[in-house]
C-alpha cells in the first residue's frame, strides 16, 4: 500500500519509487485518451442542447487522464497522498490480512468456468449446464467432500430451476431439452 | 405475531390456482382449428412491464380469451429499443406459437438506425396491425397563441423561442415535431426526454409552451383544465375533439401515429397466421378490449397480414427518408 | 363521507375477505423478489402482475403495493450477507451491512434494515395520505435543473468512497459516470460506444453491473485468495441477537435522515430509490455522531439508505395519485394494473374512485405493517444460508447471479456484464480504485448528465438558469459548501497548529 508521508515532515525517510503506481497512473492516462479519441467519432445525431453528445464522454476521458497524469506526480514528488480522503474503501487494508496468497490458477478457473457457463446458457440449457459449473466451482475451490461434491451442483440447480420457473413463472431456457421436458 | 410459513404457502398456492383458473376457464368455449394453437402462445415484447406496449399486450391478450383456446403468455425482454426481442424471436420455431409486438420504434425505425436489417418487419410475418393512438399538439390554458397557425407565425418570427417537450429522439413523438419544423418552415426547442410522462412534467411545470405525445396520456390532463389541444397530427379531425385541427389542414402535411401491431417468425404458414389474424379481428370486440381502447383513447386500426405488410412497407420508406434527413444513422 | 371516514372505509375494504393473505402473499413475494439479485421490485411487481387478473381492482394494488414494499426490504437481505445488492437501491447498505456480517453481527444488520425501513415507509406513506394533493403541486416544481443539482450533490460522496487514495477515487467515480453514456443518447438519437451493435443500445444494465463490481468480484476475491485457516468461515456469521432497543436509539438519527431524504428524493421526478439511498448515506455520515464507523461496520449505515429507499414508495405515489404520471418504474406497473382493469389512471383518480385510493391508502399502511412478521420469517430461513459450507455457498451465489440477472429481462448479455464487470471489480480492489464510487457514477450519472443537457435546452442555452431557480440554486450552493468543508477545515487545523507551535516558542 502507498505509505502515507506528511507534507510537513522532512526526517522520515522515504519509501522507495512504487513502479506499480506508474504503470498505473499511465493506464489511466492511456485510457482516458482512448475515451477522447473514441468520442470524437460520435455522431451529433440531431442537435437539440448546447453540449450535445460528444461533451461528457470526452470531458469524463479527459478526467481520468488527468487523474492519472496527477497520480503519476503525487507518486514521483511525495510518494504517495496523504490521507485525507475519508474512511470507506474497498481496499481497506485490514480485510486483506484474513486471506491467503494470490492463486492465479484458481481465479483464472473461476474466471473461465463462469465464462463457458454464461456462454453456454442458452444453447445448452439451464439444467444441463449449471451442474458441471457448480461442480466446477466446487473443484475450484477446493475443500468439499466427495459426496457433496456430487450431490451438491443437483440439489442446487434443481432447487434455483424449481424457484425461477415455476415460483417466479421466468422463461428459462432449456435448450436441447426444450419439447422433451413433461412440463 | 408471526405468520406460519405453512399457512402462508398454502394460501399463495390457492392464489395461483385461482388465478390460474380464472385464467384458461372460458377459452375452452371456442372451437380449435385442426390442432393450432395447441398450447399457450408466447407473446415476446420487446419493453418492459408496465410501459405503453406491455399495458397493450397484456390488453389484447386478455381479450384474446374470447377467440382462441389457448391462452396468450406475454414475455417482456426489454432491450435495444425493443429489437431485442426481434433477434429473439427471429430465432423461433416459426409454428405460430411465438408472436411478437410491434410498432414503427421495434419494427422500423430502430432497426434502420442501427443498421440491422435482419431486425427490421421485412424479416418476419405481419399478423395484424390493431389499433393505433394519435399524436396531439398540446398547449398551456393561458397561452398565447389559440390556433396551430398562431404559433408557427409566432415560431417563423421568433425562431429557437418556442419550447416543445416530447419523448426521445427516434420516437414518433420527436419525428412528429421534426417533421412538423421542416414542413412549416419553422425552428424550435425540442426538449426530449425519457417518455412522455417526464415530458408532461416538464410541461406543467412551465419548462415547456408546447407539449407532443400520445392523447392517452394528455387527455386526463386536458379534462383537469391544464392542457389545451392545439392540432392533431393525423389525415382527419379526431372524434376525440372535434373542433380542432390537424396539421395537414394548417399547412404542414404530418401525419404519424403510435400504431401497434403483432408479428410472427418469418415462415410461419400462413393458415396459422390468418387464424391468428382473425382471432385477433374477433378479440377487439370484447368488452374488455373496449374499455381499454376508450380508456386509453386509441383508435381501432385493423389490418389483415397482407395490408398490413403494404402498410409497414410505406412507413418504412417515409421513415427511411426522415432518417436520413436528420441524419440519425451513420453512413457506412 | 369526511377524510377519516373514507380512510375507514379504506381498511375495512383493504382487511376483507382474503385481503390479509393476499397482501402478505404480497410482501413475501416482493421480499423474495428483490433478495434474488437481478429481479428489482418493478421486476417482482410485473412478474406478480398476472395473478393481479383475478382479483378485483383494489385487491390487485394492494397486493402489488405489498410487492413493492418487500422488494424494497428485500434487497438488502443479500447485499448483508454476500456483498451481493439484491436491489440497486439496496448498494449502499451493503458497505457497512456485508462488514457487519464479518464481524458476526448480521442479524443485527438485517433487523435495522427490516424496522427502519418499515419506520420509513410507514411515514412516507403517511405524509402522502395527509398532503397527496398539496404535493402534487410542488412536484411540478422540480424541473430539470433541480434534479441536475441533486444528482450533483449525491456525487460529492465520492470523497467519502475514495478510500486512501483521492485521486483513484475520482479516477473511479468518472468511470462510473463514463459507462452511463453507454448507447442511445435520448437527447440526440446519437448512439455513443455501441460499436455497431444493437445490444448496447440501451446501455449498461446497472444492476448487472453493481452485482459484478460488488458480488461477483467478492467470490472471484474468496476463490482467488483461498485462507490460511481451512475450515474459518469467512464468509459472514449471523450472530443470535436481533437490536435491541439501545442500538434502534442510535441509529435513530440516521434513520430520521433517510426518511426525510427519502421522502424529498422520492418526490423528484427522475430520482428513485437508488440515488435517495446514496444520498441518503452521505447525509447520514455528514450528520453523524461516529461519521468514522462509516464503512467499518456502523449501523447507521444500514439504516439510512434502507430507511430511504423504502420512504420513497410515498413520495414516488404523489405524482402517480396526484397527476397519473408515475414517480418510478415499480408506481407504472400499478398503473399499469389500474388499466388492464379498465380504471383510467390521473388527476381525477382522487375524485372519481376514492375508494379505490382510499383502500390503496390503507392497504400500504397494512403492508408496511406485514414486512415485520413476513420479513422476520424470510430473515431466518436467509440467516440459515450462512450455515453452508462456505464452497457450496460461493458456488450457490454465482450460480444464483448468473440467473438472477438474466431473468430480469431474459437478456443473455446481462450475466456477461456481471461477469465482466466481476473482473474489473477484482482488479479495482487490489489496486485501490474504489468500486463502490464507480457505482455511485453510475447511479448519478444518467441523471447528471441528461438533466445537465435538458436544462440547457429549457434556458435557451443560459447558464444562469441554475443560480436564477431557487432550489437549485440553494443546492448548488450545498455542494460547494460541502465540498470546500473538508478543505477548509484542514486549513483552519493546520493553522491553528502552527499558532500553537509559534505560541510557547514566543513565550521562551
Amino acid at each position: 500500500m502507498p505509505g502515507e508521508v506528511p507534507l510537513s515532515e522532512t526526517a522520515q525517510p522515504r519509501r522507495s519509487l512504487s513502479y506499480r503506481e506508474l504503470v498505473l497512473a499511465a493506464f489511466l492516462v492511456v485510457s482516458g485518451g482512448v475515451v477522447v479519441a473514441l468520442s470524437m467519432e460520435i455522431t451529433p445525431g440531431v442537435q437539440t442542447d448546447p453540449l450535445g453528445p460528444r461533451f461528457f464522454p470526452i470531458a469524463l476521458g479527459a478526467g481520468i487522464a488527468l487523474c492519472g497524469l496527477l497520480l503519476a506526480a503525487v507518486e514521483i514528488l511525495f510518494r504517495g497522498e496523504p490521507s485525507m480522503a475519508g474512511p470507506l474503501s474497498d481496499a481497506s487494508p485490514e480485510g486483506e490480512e484474513d486471506a491467503g496468497p494470490f492463486s492465479p490458477a484458481r481465479f483464472v478457473g473461476a474466471i473461465a468456468a463462469t465464462a463457458l457457463y454464461v456462454a453456454a446458457f442458452d444453447a445448452l440449457g439451464y439444467l444441463l449446464a449449471t451442474p458441471p459449473y457448480i461442480a466446477a466451482i466446487l473443484l475450484i475451490h477446493g475443500g468439499t467432500r466427495t459426496r457433496a461434491l456430487l450431490i451438491t451442483p443437483f440439489v442446487v440447480t434443481i432447487a434455483l430451476y424449481v424457484t425461477f420457473r415455476f415460483g417466479l413463472l421466468i422463461p428459462v431456457p432449456d435448450g436441447p431439452l426444450e419439447g422433451i421436458l413433461p412440463w | 405475531m408471526k405468520r406460519r410459513p405453512v399457512v402462508q404457502t398454502i394460501c399463495a398456492l390457492a392464489v395461483t390456482l385461482a388465478a390460474g383458473a380464472a385464467l384458461t376457464g372460458p377459452a375452452a368455449a371456442q372451437k380449435p382449428r385442426g390442432d393450432f394453437p395447441a398450447r399457450p402462445i408466447t407473446f415476446v415484447v420487446g419493453f418492459g412491464a408496465g410501459g405503453g406496449a406491455d399495458v397493450f399486450a397484456r390488453a389484447i391478450s386478455e381479450a384474446a380469451k374470447t377467440a382462441l383456446p389457448q391462452p396468450l403468455a406475454v414475455e417482456n425482454r426489454p432491450g435495444a429499443g425493443g429489437t431485442s426481442a426481434n433477434a429473439y424471436v427471429a430465432g423461433r420455431p416459426a409454428d405460430g406459437h411465438t408472436i411478437l409486438f410491434a410498432h414503427a420504434g421495434s419494427s422500423v425505425i430502430t432497426p434502420i438506425i442501427t443498421n440491422q436489417p435482419s431486425l427490421k418487419w421485412n424479416n418476419f410475418a405481419p399478423v395484424a396491425r390493431i389499433h393505433a393512438e394519435e399524436e396531439w399538439l398540446m398547449v398551456h390554458p393561458d397561452s398565447p397563441w389559440k390556433t396551430v397557425k398562431e404559433l408557427v407565425a409566432y415560431a417563423k418570427k421568433n425562431p429557437k423561442k418556442v419550447r416543445v417537450s416530447g419523448s426521445a429522439i427516434g420516437g414518433i413523438d420527436s419525428f412528429v415535431v421534426l417533421s412538423w419544423e421542416k414542413a412549416a418552415g419553422i425552428d424550435v426547442e425540442y426538449i426530449p426526454h425519457e417518455g412522455g410522462g417526464p415530458a408532461i412534467l416538464a410541461f406543467l411545470g412551465k419548462n415547456a409552451e408546447v407539449v407532443v405525445g400520445n392523447v392517452s396520456e394528455f387527455f386526463q390532463h386536458v379534462e383537469a383544465k391544464k392542457m389545451v389541444p392545439l392540432a392533431v397530427a393525423s389525415e382527419k379531425r379526431s372524434p376525440i375533439f372535434p373542433n380542432v385541427p390537424t396539421l395537414k389542414e394548417s399547412g404542414a402535411n404530418v401525419v404519424m401515429v403510435q400504431w401497434r401491431s403483432i408479428l410472427a417468425p418469418k415462415g410461419t404458414p400462413s393458415d396459422r397466421v390468418t387464424a391468428l389474424a382473425q382471432a385477433f379481428r374477433k378479440a377487439m370486440n370484447a368488452e374488455s378490449w373496449k374499455t381499454f381502447n376508450r380508456n386509453a383513447k386509441a383508435v381501432d386500426a385493423y389490418l389483415g397480414p397482407a395490408e398490413f405488410r403494404k402498410f409497414l412497407a410505406s412507413e418504412e420508406q417515409r421513415f427511411t427518408k426522415i432518417i436520413d434527413e436528420l441524419g440519425l444513422r451513420k453512413k457506412k | 363521507m369526511g377524510f377519516f371516514e373514507h380512510l375507514l372505509a379504506g381498511f375495512a375494504s383493504a382487511l376483507s375477505g382474503y385481503g390479509i393473505l393476499i397482501m402478505a402473499a404480497g410482501v413475501a413475494w416482493g421480499i423474495i423478489g428483490g433478495a434474488i439479485p437481478g429481479i428489482s421490485g418493478a421486476v417482482a411487481m410485473a412478474l406478480a402482475l398476472p395473478f393481479t387478473f383475478a382479483l378485483d381492482a383494489p385487491t390487485a394494488l394492494v397486493m402489488l403495493a405489498g410487492v413493492w414494499a418487500g422488494a424494497n426490504y428485500g434487497g438488502s437481505i443479500p447485499a448483508i450477507l454476500m456483498r451481493m445488492p439484491g436491489t440497486p437501491a439496496s448498494a449502499p447498505c451493503l458497505l457497512d451491512g456485508y462488514v457487519l456480517a464479518q464481524q458476526g453481527r448480521a442479524a443485527k444488520a438485517l433487523g435495522v434494515s427490516l424496522f427502519c425501513g418499515t419506520i420509513g415507509g410507514l411515514i412516507s406513506i403517511v405524509v402522502l395520505i395527509a398532503l397527496v394533493l398539496p404535493l402534487g403541486e410542488i412536484v411540478v416544481r422540480f424541473g430539470s435543473p433541480e434534479v441536475f443539482a441533486l444528482a450533483l450533490f449525491g456525487l460529492t460522496l465520492i470523497a467519502g468512497l475514495s478510500g486512501p487514495s483521492f485521486l483513484k477515487g475520482i479516477a473511479s467515480g468518472f468511470f462510473g459516470l463514463l459507462l452511463t453514456t453507454v448507447g442511445l443518447d435520448t437527447l440526440t438519437g446519437s448512439m455513443r460506444f455501441t460499436f455497431g451493435s444493437a445490444e448496447l443500445l440501451t446501455g449498461i444494465d446497472t444492476i448487472s453491473v453493481m452485482i459484478g463490481l460488488f458480488a461477483v468480484s467478492e467470490m472471484f476475491f474468496l476463490i482467488a485468495h483461498p485462507t490460511r485457516k481451512a475450515g474459518e468461515v469467512v464468509v459472514g456469521r449471523a450472530g443470535t441477537a436481533f437490536p435491541n432497543f439501545r442500538e434502534l436509539r442510535e441509529v435513530g438519527r440516521a434513520t430520521f435522515v433517510g426518511t426525510i431524504v427519502g421522502l424529498v428524493v422520492g418526490i423528484m421526478p427522475g430520482a428513485g430509490a437508488t440515488a435517495s439511498s446514496f444520498v441518503a448515506y452521505n447525509e447520514a455520515r455528514r450528520w453523524s455522531k461516529r461519521p468514522e464507523l462509516f464503512g467499518k461496520g456502523s449501523l447507521e449505515g444500514v439504516a439510512a439508505p434502507e430507511t430511504a429507499n423504502n420512504a420513497v414508495q410515498g413520495g414516488d405515489l404523489v405524482p402517480t395519485l396526484a397527476l397519473g404520471i408515475p414517480g418510478s418504474n415499480s408506481a407504472a406497473i400499478m398503473l399499469a394494473a389500474l388499466l388492464l382493469h379498465g380504471i383510467m389512471p390521473g388527476p381525477f383518480l382522487l375524485t372519481k374512485h376514492p375508494e379505490l385510493v382510499f383502500t390503496l391508502f390503507a392497504g400500504l399502511i397494512i403492508v408496511n405493517l406485514l414486512m415485520i412478521p413476513v420479513g422476520i420469517v424470510i430473515l431466518r430461513l436467509c440467516l440459515l444460508a450462512l450455515k453452508l459450507d462456505p464452497p457450496v455457498l460461493i458456488a450457490s451465489v454465482l450460480a444464483l447471479i448468473v440467473i438472477g440477472t438474466y431473468a430480469g429481462d431474459l437478456f443473455v448479455l446481462n450475466p456477461v456484464q456481471a461477469l465482466i464487470f466481476g473482473v474489473v471489480g477484482y482488479g479495482m480492489r487490489i489496486w485501490g480504485f474504489s468500486a463502490a464510487a464507480t457505482v455511485l457514477g453510475i447511479v448519478l450519472g444518467v441523471l447528471a448528465e441528461s438533466e445537465l443537457r435538458r436544462s440547457l435546452i429549457i434556458s435557451h442555452g443560459e447558464w444562469s438558469i441554475f443560480l436564477t431557480r431557487p432550489v437549485c440554486a440553494v443546492l448548488l450552493f450545498l455542494t460547494l459548501g460541502v465540498l470546500l468543508y473538508p478543505a477548509f477545515m484542514t486549513a483552519l487545523r493546520h493553522w491553528r497548529a502552527r499558532r500553537v507551535a509559534a505560541a510557547p516558542a514566543a513565550k521562551s
